[in-house]
């Protein structure tokens, strides 16, 4: 697997209040005091799915780009944050899941995004490893 | 100004909401319109800029800092206008949320409305009583983009949006405007002017960390009809924020209509047994939203009813009661805001 990076909350270093995103004031004691404290883990309360209107969406470049479905699920993280994050169409409510926190750039969108793969998956992929031949890279 | 028999230089104050309107701004608008203004205010924050910019009109001719205020909401969209928009919304959904990509806060307002149904034993037809019977008031309405008669199966079958919300779950994005002139019954002796009651507004109540599903009139709604001198059983109509059924829920449970806690009952009460008066233009899900979010057309429909002049959907009211709601943050709207309006 590539590096995943967990989602980057944000803990007063006052008050121990946790918030995602960051922002520069804590609204529990007022300080201006921070650490980031990565999260890779969260269960899946709700799901949902975007259906895009049109098939192509245009681009200001004159091109498009194919839509999908997109699978979207709200995740309490272990601190009791609630993230948004990408999924796919079989995350359920009540998944174990892993966070992944991944820049994300198109001609069109920038920003991070947040996706969730349920960790049945992940102990899929190190079985399949795991049984591949010894000259097969990973 | 048609209606209230002004020109441009009866006005002196101008207050404006539109997500289209720049690279504009207010002080462009009045250099168009031909005013001299004293007061000017520009207020983007959506479905609440409204009851904001009614309030500030209202301080401002108070203290004599102007006498008669226009207040204006528009909207002109093409279609990529409305993804710049919802794309660029403000930081946080730019940069965590469009990548998704998210497009737009429907998907928020299917958790809202996932945590509602959950927490209230409410499932879909609950959510349709509010889009169906928005439409039979839309029905009467020339200027509403749905007109057309919908049932309970049109709704439960229509294209789903971001399950469980559909297409009638979703205000119609529209070219539009509305417009108000706010002054003092001196100025203006022959105009029979709404008397402008007590207002309420709380803004990031509670920091986007709770679900949504209970906004910042639960905590004001008391000191607003304290203010009124009477209670939500003498409120004659409504225009509540409609930007999702399940926010019409929730402001009307705010506001006190289910002093129970039984919202099943109080959509039965209030749009099973009779229609009460809510959203009598058809509010934003049929007649659409426009002008920063639709900010000033609660306000607009509540004074033309009071006045006397809906046409086709005309109820005899003497009060009404108007939210704002809105805007999104992170995960849903982080304003809100009430004011009661009494008949000439």
């Amino acid at each position: 697997m590539t590096g995943t990076q967990g989602v980057p909350l944000a803990r007063c270093n006052v008050c121990d209040h946790i918030v995602f995103p960051y922002r520069p004031i804590c609204s529990s004691c007022g300080a201006s005091d921070w650490r980031v404290e990565r999260t890779s883990a969260g269960v899946v309360e709700l799901v949902t799915r975007r259906t895009p209107r049109t098939k192509r969406r245009p681009l200001p470049t004159g091109n498009w780009v194919e839509q999908a479905i997109v699978y979207i699920a709200s995740v309490r993280t272990p601190q009791g944050v609630e993230v948004t994050v990408k999924c796919d169409d079989e995350t359920r409510p009540g998944d174990h899941v892993t966070l992944d926190f991944q820049a994300h750039g198109t001609v069109r969108r920038e920003g991070h995004m947040v996706s969730a793969r349920s960790l049945h998956d992940a102990d899929r992929e190190l079985r399949d490893q795991a049984t591949a031949a010894p000259d097969q890279s990973t | 100004m048609d209606v209230a028999g002004l020109k441009s230089s009866d006005i002196d104050g101008v207050g404006l909401s539109s997500f289209t309107m720049p690279p504009d701004h207010v002080i462009d608008l009045t250099w168009r319109l031909g005013i001299t203004a004293d007061w000017i205010a520009d207020d983007s924050n959506g479905g609440a800029a409204g009851v904001n910019l009614l309030r500030a009109a209202t301080r401002a001719i108070e203290s004599g800092d102007a006498s008669t205020i226009l207040l204006v909401a528009g909207d002109r969209y093409r279609r990529r206008d409305f993804d710049d928009f919802t794309d660029h919304y403000n930081k946080a959904v730019r940069d965590l949320l469009a990548p998704i990509p998210l497009d737009g806060p429907n998907t928020l307002f299917s958790f809202v409305t996932q945590r509602h149904m959950n927490q209230h034993g409410l499932d879909r037809p609950d959510y349709g009583q509010v889009s169906v019977n928005q439409r039979a008031w839309a029905e009467s309405n020339p200027l509403a983009c749905y007109r057309t008669p919908m049932t309970m199966e049109d709704y439960l079958g229509a294209p789903p949006v971001a399950p469980p919300l559909g297409l009638y779950d979703c205000v119609p994005i529209v070219s539009g405007a509305d417009a108000v002139i706010v002054s003092t019954a001196d100025r203006l002796p022959d105009v029979p002017g709404v008397r402008v009651g007590p207002f309420v507004a709380r803004y990031n109540y509670d920091h986007q960390q709770g679900d949504g599903t209970r906004t910042a009139l639960a905590d004001l709604a008391d000191g607003l009809y304290e203010r009124a001198g009477f209670g939500p059983e003498d409120i004659e109509l409504l225009s509540v924020y409609d930007d999702y059924p399940v926010m019409v829920l929730t402001q009307l449970a705010d506001l006190g209509f289910a002093p129970d806690g039984d919202v099943q009952r109080m959509i039965d009460r209030m749009y099973v047994e009779r229609r009460f008066p809510i959203n009598t233009s058809g509010g934003m899900l049929s007649a659409g939203q426009a002008g920063g979010g639709a900010a000033l057309h609660g306000i607009v429909e509540a004074v033309t009813q009071l006045q006397g002049r809906a046409t086709g959907r005309q109820v005899s009211v003497r009060n009404a009661l108007v939210t704002g709601y809105g805007m999104v943050v992170f995960r849903y709207g982080g304003c809100a805001n009430a004011v009661i309006l009494e008949a000439p």
